[in-house]
């Protein structure tokens, strides 16, 4: 018995229960309706009948009246006779209508009113006593034939009433039988269905129970369930409930949870797809993930999810079970990090054949540079035994083989030697062996690394001729690193010094050799330290003066000794400085002889070694310039700083105190003592710029000088148009030819072309119209510049004072200037390595010309 | 504008007159605070030696300094005010004779706000000063004094 019995058995048995009573109910009514009509028809035939005998005592009572009057003449006869006749006429209508409906009836009545009219014609004859025998004896025939007729009636009507009454009692019997039949029926198919209803509420109660226990279960899975799990509505996916272990797990406490969404522990990227999965969510177990979910502290742990659907306090719910993976998952990508790593790190590597060999030697897996080194693509040699890569001669003594056990037994094997390519020829290879074994010490295999270094033992052997050569030089060479320490040393070299290979090689080179202490004026080491120095510096050789070094004798004491050192860089790669080769040439003998040689220059053997000692003297001599020329220049530098703050200070206390004197006491003045604070104040005045005309001169000389690519045609213009806007009032004529350019310091070369298109402007400024041109031109093969005027020009006897310093050729008050200009000029122009110089004519303009 | 103090750090006392007539001139009524070598300034900024006890939030709104003091020269004095929490924002206006490269590229390598060279003419020097004044009392809005402890 299940569901199927209760509605395909029941509902159908109820149904024809229904069916009966209601046939059983309009049965019942139509058989009131029926008995209603029999009682009509019966009450019908009892008037009928009623009327009949009512007609026929009418009619007597006329007899009797009217033979009353007959008899007696007594009027009230004859009144009682008149009011009976209407009521004798009212019972033959009430008959007539009664018996409309019955042709049997009405065929009798239709005979009987003329027998009645005709009797009650002759009662009426009756007082005619003439006649009255007649009369009596025909009015006996006539109510015999009425009798007669009024009998048939009656009995007809009361045969109609039998035969329905007759109808009425089978029709009731037929009635009762339905009853009784229908009900019963009824009555059976309920108490079916009743056992069914109670059949199917004991088997509902039953499921009840074990629904409980179920529930109870699955509360005590649920709960002490270890893993994370809740249950949430499918729809709203709010929490419905939720076990101890997801409260431990995601630190929500269980009310904060069945306040929550299930999106609301998924990080909010993930919140769209939550949304949209749960649209599709199947009725059935799922499980899917990994996926994020956040604790209620924000760490995000990464989870698979089992989910089942249940119904949950009557609401679609699913049962969620949580494991996090956050651990599993990590270790399994550092894992495969490393490993992908790994692979990806030996399979990429090109200058390593780098291999697998199984326990016997054949070869399991290949890389990219054992392909490049050995030439066998990996489909090739896969499987194959690794003897294959030895020579032949090497396979017959056994080595691989040898190779192999040596790993075994000592876990790593490394070894240099020839191995064999693909197309056979030979490369000297480095190969280290490994044991790859695994806990239990099981050998697996082996790992193979091989090295191509045919290249470096090529180079190591080229090395090892080349120091050969080199140290056979005969002439005395050292190298050094640039830390300075010696790498190499040449045979002659240490027979020279005096010293041994194997003790300088690796150390510093002053550590080898000292100055003298017996010697206070030892300048060896300070003079050799500075050569290197500037070698070092300026990536350049240095060639250093004959320089007196003495050598140190196996016994420690000193020996006198007099070179000719030259220091030359050895460049790397990369344009560093590798080494540095320093080369001596011993002169001592030469320079004793010099030293001796002081009463005769006849003890030179050779014009040659006369030269020699020319230029060692000479190059003393410039060592010594060069000194004070050093010396001198920063003497100058902070000379000159002084003049450019010492000397200007003054000036300005004369020139500010003047100022003060004129503003503050000028009305005790008269006109001449104003006019000589105004002179001192110009004075001063011309002094300041005196000071950095002359300080703007020896920047000139001191500056460090680079040369470049200059526009000498725009910076003409840029100046042309400085000068313009200082002074707006001139009208001057400025031109210069385009394209001209020019290798030198673009900021002295500014300098330059400032002070002469400066010097035109100035000596133009007489002229109405002042025309100045700057151009070029070839003069003696070199391209000259000019720049030329139709100013106050100048005598040309003086054209050679004009380049001097405060060399001035015109007063000034005519043209002011410090006279340095032009000296600046020249000063520039010399340090380019060029010329400058004037044409003019006083009153026809100058011309100043120069090269770079 | 009491409060606006300048420090002149001057030890050539013909500039010295000359600069305060130069903000005299300019209406530039500010107390002058001079100090005459590199120790005497850093005395004053650090309240140390003749300074001992000054009260040191108030500190000047500009520094004058020249560059050849006595002493302690002009570059030091910068590099100590740079290095101590108490005086590294203060404006500091290099106010000197020289127009040596190295010393305006030591200058504002130091830290300084600004270098000026005193020209020779006075009226020029009139000028300097006039726009100094007018940009660092009175544009210029300098960093709060730090409290000092």
């Amino acid at each position: 018995m299940g569901h199927l019995t209760f509605k395909t058995q029941l509902l159908p048995a109820f149904g024809v229960a229904i069916v009966i009573l209601v046939c059983i109910g309009v049965f019942s009514y139509k058989r009131a309706l029926q008995e209603d009509t029999d009682q009509r028809w019966v009450a019908h035939t009892h008037q009928v009948l009623e009327q009949l005998d009512a007609l026929l005592s009418s009619l007597l009572d006329q007899e009797t009246a009217r033979r009353g009057y007959a008899i007696t003449q007594n009027p009230s006869f004859l009144e009682r006779a008149d009011a009976g006749l209407n009521e004798l006429q009212q019972h033959l209508l009430s008959l007539r209508e009664l018996t409309s409906d019955n042709p049997i009836q009405g065929g009798e009545l239709r005979r009987l009113a003329p027998l009645v009219t005709a009797r009650l014609a002759l009662l009426t004859d009756l007082s005619n006593p003439a006649e009255r025998r007649s009369t009596v004896i025909k009015g006996k025939f006539l109510m015999d034939q009425i009798r007669a007729i009024i009998l048939a009636m009656k009995r007809e009507e009361q045969e109609l009433l039998a035969k329905r009454l007759q109808a009425a009692a089978a029709s009731s019997g037929r009635m009762k039988t339905i009853l009784i039949v229908g009900n019963t029926m009824s009555l059976v198919l309920l108490l079916a269905a009743g056992f069914v209803i109670r059949s199917e509420t004991d088997r509902r109660d039953r499921t009840q129970r074990e629904l409980q226990a179920a529930e109870e279960r699955y509360h005590q899975l649920f709960d002490r369930n270890p893993l994370p799990g809740w249950v949430h509505d499918r729809q709203s996916r709010s929490f419905l409930d939720v076990n101890a272990a997801a409260i431990a797990h995601y630190g929500y406490s269980r009310e904060e949870f069945l306040n929550l969404k299930i999106t609301d522990i998924r990080p909010t990227e993930e919140r769209p797809a939550v949304l949209e999965s749960a649209h599709r969510a199947p009725d059935r177990a799922e499980s899917s993930g990994p996926c994020k979910h956040r604790k209620k502290s924000g760490e995000m742990i990464d989870v698979e999810i089992s989910s089942y659907p249940l119904v949950f306090e009557g609401r679609e719910a699913r049962l969620v079970v949580a494991i996090d993976i956050t651990e599993r998952k990590r270790a399994e990508e550092t894992l495969r990090g490393s490993e992908e790593r790994f692979r990806l790190m030996v399979s990429t590597v090109k200058d390593y054949a780098i291999l697998m060999l199984d326990a016997e030697g054949r070869v399991v897996s290949w890389n990219e540079g054992a392909e490049r080194i050995k030439g066998y693509p990996a489909g090739e040699i896969l499987g194959q035994h690794f003897s294959r890569f030895y020579p032949e001669e090497d396979v017959r003594d056994g080595k691989p083989k040898f190779e192999l056990e040596q790993t075994i037994k000592l876990g790593r094997f490394e070894d240099e030697g020839w191995r064999v390519r693909k197309d056979g020829s030979r490369f000297w290879a480095n190969v280290i062996i490994t044991a790859l074994r695994d806990e239990t010490g099981h050998l697996h295999g082996f790992a193979k690394v091989t090295r191509d270094i045919t290249e470096r033992k090529r180079i190591e052997q080229m090395h090892l001729h080349f120091r050969g050569l080199f140290e056979s030089l005969p002439g005395l060479y050292l190298v050094l690193t640039p830390e300075l320490k010696i790498v190499a040393v040449s045979d002659a070299y240490l027979q020279a010094t005096m010293t041994k290979r194997d003790e300088i090689l690796g150390r510093g080179i002053f550590e080898v050799f000292p100055d003298n202490p017996d010697d206070p004026k030892a300048t060896g080491v300070s003079n050799l330290r500075a050569s290197l120095e500037r070698v070092r510096k300026d990536a350049a050789t240095d060639t250093m003066a004959i320089q007196k070094y003495d050598i140190r004798r196996p016994d420690g004491s000193f020996e006198e000794r007099f070179w000719s050192p030259i220091n030359s860089p050895v460049f790397g790669a990369e344009r560093q400085i590798e080494y540095i080769i320093h080369r001596i040439e011993d002169v001592t003998e030469f320079v004793r002889q010099k030293k001796r040689g002081d009463d005769g220059e006849s003890a030179m053997r050779t014009r040659m070694e006369q030269m020699e000692a020319e230029i060692f003297r000479s190059s003393q001599e410039v060592q010594l310039a060069n000194r004070q020329l050093r010396q001198a220049n920063q003497e100058l530098e902070s000379f000159s700083y002084s003049v450019s703050h010492d000397l200007r200070a003054p000036l300005r206390a004369i020139d500010g105190f003047s100022q003060a004197l004129l503003e503050d006491y000028g009305q005790n003045l008269d006109a001449m003592g104003l006019d000589y604070l105004r002179r001192a104040r110009s004075a001063s005045q011309r002094m300041g710029v005196l000071i950095d005309d002359l300080l703007n001169l020896s920047r000139v000389t001191r500056a460090e000088m680079r040369r470049e690519p200059v526009d000498m045609s725009r910076l003409a213009n840029v100046i042309a148009v400085e000068l313009r806007t200082a002074h707006p009032e001139r009208q001057v004529d400025f031109l210069a030819s385009p394209g001209l350019h020019a290798e030198g310091d673009s900021r002295l070369v500014r300098v330059v072309l400032e002070n002469l298109i400066g010097n035109s402007w100035k000596f133009t400024s007489k002229r109405e119209r002042a025309q100045i041109e700057f151009g070029a031109l070839q003069a003696n093969g070199n391209k000259a510049f000019f720049v030329r005027d139709n100013g106050a020009g100048f005598d040309q006897n003086h054209a050679d004072r004009l380049f001097g310093a405060f060399q001035r050729l015109h007063g000034m008050n005519e043209f002011p200037g410090t006279g340095i200009g032009l000296a600046t000029v020249q000063r520039i122009i010399q340090r380019h390595g060029g010329r400058v110089w004037a044409e003019g004519a006083v009153e026809k303009g100058a011309t100043i010309y120069f090269t770079l | 504008m009491d409060d606006k103090i300048i420090l002149l750090v001057e030890d050539n006392p013909d500039d010295e007159a000359l600069t305060l007539r130069a903000l005299k001139k300019n209406n530039i009524k500010n107390e002058v605070v001079v100090a005459r070598d590199g120790v005497e300034a850093l005395g004053y900024l650090f309240a140390t030696g003749s300074h001992a006890g000054r009260n040191l939030s108030v500190m000047p709104q500009i520094v004058l300094l020249d560059l050849k003091l006595p002493r302690v020269d002009g570059f030091e004095v910068l590099r100590r005010l740079r290095g101590d929490e108490r005086t590294k924002l203060l404006p500091v206006v290099i106010l000197t004779t020289s127009n040596e490269e190295k010393d305006r590229i030591n200058g504002y390598g130091l830290g300084a706000n600004s270098f000026v060279r005193k020209p020779v003419e006075f009226d020029g020097f009139i000028e300097a000063v006039r726009q100094l004044g007018l940009y660092w009392l009175i544009l210029n809005q300098p960093a709060p004094v730090p409290r000092s402890s």
